[in-house]
């Protein structure tokens, strides 16, 4: 999941020199450089592909404090979908 | 003794299309971005190009002395507020209050001389709600059309309704609710990746782009859960255009309807978003030329006048990679940046210079000053100065500290925080790209991160 969270990163910037720089612990807003209107992109692209539902309003923005935090994230939604 | 007369109060806000835009209308998904609308607000401090000797320039927050002291000593004249009109770390209270909100509901403007201000005009960046009152209040002269003019003309409908009253070829359509973005999104997707644009969207903010069946369903779902609320939905929608270039022809409607074109500025966007403004060079003008551009800038302006606007006007246009110019994307009855950096280029044409105006964007936590800034561009060689020829002419301070000065005023030291630096960066004989890596490598040394 890490490595396709990064992918999407790499595929917004249009960057394949920042996806080798980036890892478990990077920053996705601060190392990944995503701004406020390619944020929202990558989180509908990260809905799409996981298969998941966030709340736009009630989305807290410290999940992407790294991307294994929002790793772990959409897992929990995976999960509580399934249910 | 200064004849008030001829004084100007130059003030304004620069993110206008908020306070333009209904508040009923229901919005595309976002993420509010607190540092970067801190960093919008503090950029009024762009506008000092825009003052003469004897002008005064109003800004939310004092202007950084060092930045005002340099700014002098290359020869713009100008005065400003010494202190801020409100505290920086304020909030939400702050966000919610125009510039002219906050100098109306205080008993004066900064720590402008009441006399001063008797008889001067008012020459705003936009005209939003407001200014008229702040006008009437401090008895400055307002030569501006109505708030209700201005709000309809900047509308995302009014430029997609001009492309159709000038015959002019249009792929924009406005769709009226969720169910029509739905069925006319899913038609326009078979042919290709579009956008949704709100009505009152700007650059990097209020566009999204859909390239997908999933996605377009998401937002339609998420805009009809809004509609459920009581809320309007009407977005613009158009097919994404594989563009070649952006670029901008501003020009000024005097109050008798009378044309003055001021510059074309070819624009460098990234992923929707601002990056810099380069004047446009003789191939671009004589396309423009040849295709009657300019002819339909004139129509443009005659329109605006007919609905009730004069003033200043920048219209976004774009040329296409199959070589077709779409003269109409947007247009903005206001300033601009492309304005603002026309009127810095008028500055260095005085010295024989010419410039083209970019901005960075940084990460910091350090405690640098912008003294130190402006030291180390001078040591570095890079520091604009007018016999020095070249270099960088920094055109903004709170914007790169805002963030760290908010933070540090609620006692967060060290924290990360994001800023921007804007400037224009003036060749001459040096090669662009080694200048610009140049001051990338000064802001570098002082600790400031480049993301942008």
């Amino acid at each position: 999941m890490e490595e396709q969270i990064i992918a999407l990163i790499g595929e917004i910037k249009d960057d394949a020199q920042l996806v080798l720089s980036l890892n478990e612990h990077s920053n996705i807003m601060k190392d990944g450089g995503l701004d406020s209107l390619q944020l929202i992109t990558f989180v509908l692209k990260v809905e799409e592909r996981f298969g998941i539902e966030i709340d736009f309003e009630q989305f807290d923005l410290d999940l992407m404090e790294s991307v294994g935090t929002l790793c772990r994230y959409i897992s929990e939604l995976q999960k509580t979908a399934s249910v | 003794m200064i004849d008030t007369r001829k004084c100007e109060l130059i003030i304004g806000t620069f993110d206008a299309e908020r306070f333009w835009r209904d508040p009923n209308l229901a919005k595309l998904p976002s993420f509010p971005d607190l540092e970067m609308e801190n960093i919008v607000m503090a950029m009024d401090e762009l506008l000092f190009p825009f003052c003469e000797a004897q002008d005064v320039l109003i800004t939310r927050y004092q202007m950084n002395v060092y930045h005002k002291a340099y700014l002098h000593s290359i020869g713009f004249k100008f005065m400003s507020n010494s202190a801020d009109l409100e505290r920086p770390e304020g909030g939400n209270a702050g966000r919610n209050a125009n510039i002219f909100d906050l100098i109306t509901s205080s008993d004066r403007i900064g720590d402008a001389d009441p006399q001063w201000l008797d008889g001067a005009r008012l020459s705003p960046f936009a005209v939003i709600p407001g200014a008229d009152r702040a006008a009437a209040r401090y008895g400055l002269k307002q030569d501006f059309p109505d708030v209700e003019t201005v709000r309809t003309v900047n509308s995302k409908l009014y430029s997609t309704e001009l492309n159709r009253r000038l015959g002019l070829r249009s792929d924009s359509q406005t769709v009226y609710s969720h169910e029509e973005l739905l069925a006319n999104g899913l038609a326009l997707l078979s042919q290709g990746p579009f956008l949704i644009k709100d009505e009152f969207g700007v650059s990097g903010k209020g566009n999204l782009l859909i390239e997908s069946e999933a996605i377009l369903r998401r937002v339609t779902s998420y805009l009809g859960d809004q509609y459920s609320k009581g809320k309007v939905v009407r977005f613009i929608i158009e097919p994404f255009l594989h563009k070649e270039l952006d670029f901008s022809c501003q020009f000024h409607i005097d109050p008798d309807g009378t044309y003055r074109h001021i510059s074309v500025q070819k624009l460098v966007n990234y992923n929707f978003a601002y990056q810099g403004s380069f004047t446009a060079d003789d191939r671009l003008l004589q396309l423009l030329q040849e295709a009657e551009y300019f002819e339909v800038m004139k129509q443009v302006a005659r329109e605006l006048y007919l609905a009730g606007y004069y003033g200043d006007v920048c219209v976004d246009s774009m040329l296409l990679t199959d070589g077709r110019i779409v003269p109409i994307v947007e247009v903005n009855a206001r300033r601009s940046m492309s304005l603002i950096k026309h009127y810095v280029d008028r500055y260095l044409d005085k010295h024989s210079a010419t410039g083209s105006m970019t901005h960075v964007t940084v990460q910091f936590s350090c405690d640098v000053t912008y003294d130190q800034l402006l030291e180390t561009l001078d040591r570095e060689g890079v520091l604009y100065k007018p016999d020095r020829g070249f270099g960088i002419l920094p055109l903004s301070a709170n914007t790169l500290l805002i963030n760290k000065a908010v933070s540090e005023r609620k006692g967060i030291r060290n924290k990360q925080v994001k800023g921007r630096l804007y400037y224009s960066l003036i060749e001459g004989a040096q090669d662009y790209e080694r200048l610009s890596a140049k001051v990338k490598e000064v802001l570098s040394s002082l600790s400031f991160k480049i993301v942008g």
